[in-house]
């Protein structure tokens, strides 16, 4: 067997053509603006680090084409993370900057924005839009005041962008919303829409089971994402929402351990720093052993919400809220009260502040 | 990070939680993973010292169990274990199994993680306590066997194990398995005498806490193996070494050489040895040492009594009276066994006084508490003590005719709230009988009272002793009457009938009864 590295033969090779390999690079750097970050592990020809750079030259719902000099590579939508157009304006950026740390109404005032300072490049107009809808969204899952507002801007996008690349995402947020206004027969037609899309189907079908379980429709909920999780890649993130719903309709069942065993296999599965599908896992873990009347167990789970995944603004109320709730239960009344304060002050408009 | 840092130093937890919080939102986890979990360590640390235990807890077990290569998170399984530990002992009214559930957890991961670190030894000794405080003998032996020969803390383990096979041996003592419950107790003062060895070889002094506790380990195992002297023994320089006569070590020594001592009847130094134990300031209940110092002072009391020793038996009454009063004065350690136990114990040596006062502690501790309310048997345990309080109460009625008014209404109080128990109408029967002696009431009621208490237990078979003694009491009261013959006619009677009378104790009470009316 040699003992050569991967790759090491052609080292000296590599080396001398280096110069070369550079100005290419740089030439290119120059003519081609637009990068696309892809997802980790995607495999896409041309890609380098892990992006494409090129010119963006149409977008679809299944897949984005970016021209690289003479020729063109095709990127599945799935496969990416975002796109950075060149001449976006840095409006945009800024936007990014405020929904990353949270600030979701400002982030969507300077989308808002962006949109009209990108009046003339449609791609940029397309996500700038989507992404103020978007944050309206997640914004009126933490202050219900808002939902009109978020409805009434992802039905204009979905109306008016029908082709976007962001028209699977956009329905998704649609029929989350819908879902928890209790409008079943709108999240049932938006979800019908989102399924038409070949590469829908499946997140559509975790979305159908939410709203079969939201109906206590249990036994069909379970199911149909025993099928989806059976056909989702492993560890996707298709699979852990499936496994996470499944959970929510086996505690919805009363079946507790079961809740539980499958909620600590997607907390194990997923990576620790993984915000979203962390702060989810842990709150459904708290339910579970809050209804199996473990309420210290339960007051831990929602900590690790608190503590380590706050950043989700629409899961972070729902933790201080049982918090609270858990420390007057262990008659520490001190420290419920801590809690209460903090649900107030951090989300003033939250649904959770009028929960009982 | 340095702000914290300076309030840490300060010891200011809440503004070092509030200022690692701050500093924990600006670093993304994803890009700069040390960074986040030395503030997530700090802040662990930080609430722990807060007595936030659970929010440590949570921190400190995110480390531990999602990066356990990462250089701190050994040190965050300490304060995970500490936390819970903590949490345990702190939110006690609501699942409190669940705390100590997790511990388990925790420790469990932490040994097997952890095998060749203090952290996993840790892990041992802290299972071993817990097994141990289960019950689970077996359990704690594994746990404190598996600490590490280089740990820092092997003797200590080894220790803990000589005292979880002494535990061990007890049980399967209660269990009738003498031979097993034997080998385990020589097992256990091997192990201790070679710890206590080790300690000393160390050059740890006889005020070390650790060899004090060693020592009285062995001493325990010796003494209740039979061998108290060689306990004393061991004891004995140790004891003399102290310089401080307070304080958990010395108690713990105090403890183990009252044992001892009483074991080897040694009566005026347990008294001593007792005193010193109230005095060190020590909260452990001690209701089993003070009832085995109470056997040991009755058992002197009657061999004194069985010598015609009247000087010897007025000398010992006085210093039990002494020593009782002395217990009951001390505000630490006491339960309401305890000085229930000290007060009947007055009220035996007739100092219905000193009785009443004991008494009526227990009485309004016992109430203004809803938890001993509440408890199974509490309701019961509160009648025994106003049975004993009335009892004082009327021992002093000669002297004092208001006490004995004062006892006339307890006991009516008790008989209308447990119409159905026999020990309210004894005790009615003796108010009776002291009425009649102070000329409050006529003898012929106290006869009565008797005579239907007694035809009342008359359908209880087996025949219970208080049957025969209600019937001494009526004939008792027939001889104050001035009716001996009749009196006669009932003590012959029943002893026809049952000529054992229930006890032997009880034919002599008869027999001197009928010879005072010859």
């Amino acid at each position: 067997m040699s003992s050569r590295l991967p790759g090491q033969g052609n080292f000296t090779r590599l080396w001398k053509a280096l110069p070369a390999f550079l100005t290419l690079a740089m030439g290119a750097g120059l003519a081609l603006a637009d990068e696309v970050t892809l997802v980790p592990g995607a495999s896409v020809k041309q890609a380098i680090g892990g992006r494409v750079r090129g010119q963006v030259q149409s977008e679809s719902p299944g897949e984005v084409v970016v021209r690289l000099g003479t020729s063109t590579t095709s990127v599945p939508t799935d496969q990416i993370v975002s796109i950075r157009y060149d001449g976006q304006p840095a409006t945009l950026q800024l936007a990014e900057t405020r929904e990353s740390a949270g600030q979701l109404a400002e982030a969507a005032e300077l989308f808002k924005k962006a949109a009209g300072e990108a009046a003339d490049k449609p791609f940029v107009l397309q996500m700038a839009l989507y992404r103020e809808a978007s944050a309206l969204a997640d914004l009126a899952l933490v202050e219900p005041d808002r939902t009109k507002d978020a409805k009434d801007r992802l039905l204009r996008f979905v109306q008016a962008h029908p082709t976007s690349r962001h028209i699977i995402p956009a329905r998704e947020d649609l029929a989350r919303l819908q879902l928890n206004t209790g409008d079943f027969a709108g999240a049932e037609a938006t979800i019908a829409e989102l399924a038409k899309f070949p590469k829908a189907g499946d997140r559509a079908g975790v979305l159908r089971a939410k709203v079969l379980a939201k109906q206590s429709r249990h036994d069909e909920a379970i199911s149909e994402l025993d099928r989806l999780i059976a056909a989702f890649p492993d560890r996707s993130i298709g699979q852990r929402e499936a496994r996470l719903a499944k959970a929510e309709s086996l505690a919805g069942m009363k079946k507790y351990k079961e809740a539980e065993g499958l909620v600590r296999q997607v907390i194990q599965a997923a990576p620790p720093e993984d915000v979203a599908a962390q702060s989810a896992a842990y709150n459904t873990l708290g339910d579970c052993l809050r209804a199996d009347n473990r309420p210290k167990d339960a007051l831990l789970s929602y900590l690790h919400t608190d503590l380590l995944y706050s950043k989700d603004k629409q899961e972070h109320p729902r933790a201080l809220f049982h918090i609270e709730k858990l420390f007057r239960l262990l008659k520490q009344d001190g420290r419920a009260d801590e809690y209460a304060q903090r649900l107030r002050q951090e989300y003033p408009r939250s649904q959770w502040l009028n929960t009982k | 990070m340095s702000q914290a840092d300076e309030s840490i130093a300060a010891r200011d937890w809440e503004r070092a939680v509030a200022l690692l919080k701050a500093a924990g939102r600006k670093v993304d986890p994803r890009r700069e993973i040390d960074k986040a979990n030395r503030a997530r360590y700090n802040l662990s640390f930080c609430y722990y010292m807060n007595k936030q235990f659970y929010e440590a807890n949570v921190l400190a077990e995110h480390l531990a169990r999602r990066y356990p290569q990462g250089g701190l998170s050994p040190k965050a399984t300490e304060i995970g274990m500490q936390a819970l530990a903590e949490a345990y002992n702190t939110y006690t009214e609501v699942d409190r199994a669940g705390d100590l559930e997790r511990l388990i957890d925790l420790a469990k991961y932490a040994a097997t993680t952890w095998p060749d670190r203090e952290q996993g030894d840790d892990a041992h000794m802290n299972l071993g306590l817990i097994y141990q405080g289960r019950g689970q003998y077996d359990q704690a032996i594994a746990e404190f066997a598996a600490v590490r020969d280089r740990s820092p803390k092997k003797i200590e383990a080894q220790t803990r194990l000589g005292a979880a096979h002494w535990a061990y041996s007890r049980m399967l003592d209660r269990r009738g398995e003498k031979d097993k419950a034997s080998a385990e107790s020589r097992v256990a003062i091997e192990l201790l005498d070679k710890t206590l060895k080790a300690r000393q070889a160390a050059d740890a002094g006889p005020t070390d806490a650790g060899l004090i506790g060693n020592a009285a380990d062995l001493a325990v195992a010796l003494t209740e193996t039979g061998k108290p002297a060689d306990a004393l023994e061991l004891l004995d320089p140790i004891s003399k070494a102290q310089t401080s006569k307070t304080g958990a070590s010395f108690a713990r020594l105090m403890e183990a050489t009252l044992l001892a001592q009483i074991n080897s009847g040694q009566v005026e130094p347990a008294i001593v040895a007792m005193k010193a134990l109230e005095e060190s300031g020590s909260t452990t209940s001690r209701a089993q040492l003070y009832f085995k110092l109470g056997k040991l002072l009755e058992r002197e009391l009657d061999r004194l009594r069985d010598k015609k020793d009247t000087a010897g038996l007025k000398k010992m009454r006085q210093s039990y009276r002494s020593f009782l009063t002395a217990l009951t004065e001390s505000k630490s350690g006491q339960t309401y066994e305890s000085l229930q136990w000290a007060g009947e114990s007055l009220l035996a040596l007739d100092a219905g006084a000193e009785a009443e006062k004991v008494l009526r502690r227990v009485l309004n501790e016992a109430i203004s508490n809803p938890a001993f309310l509440n408890q199974a048997g509490g309701k019961e345990r509160i009648l025994r003590t106003k049975l004993k309080l009335a009892d004082a109460l009327r021992s002093q009625g000669s002297a004092e005719r208001k006490k004995l008014d004062e006892a006339a209404s307890m006991v009516e109080e008790l008989l209308s709230q447990y119409p159905r128990y026999i020990e309210p109408m004894i005790e009615k029967g003796m108010l009776l009988e002291s009425q009649a002696a102070a000329g409050q009431a006529e003898w012929s009621a106290a006869f009565q009272h008797w005579q239907e208490l007694a035809q009342r237990m008359s359908r209880t078979r087996p025949r219970p002793l208080s049957y025969f003694d209600a019937w001494y009491h009526a004939a008792d009261a027939l001889h104050h009457q001035k009716e001996d013959t009749k009196a006669r006619q009932t003590l012959n009677g029943i002893m026809r009938l049952n000529p054992g009378v229930g006890s032997p104790e009880m034919k002599s009470k008869y027999e001197h009864l009928l010879g005072s009316m010859k």
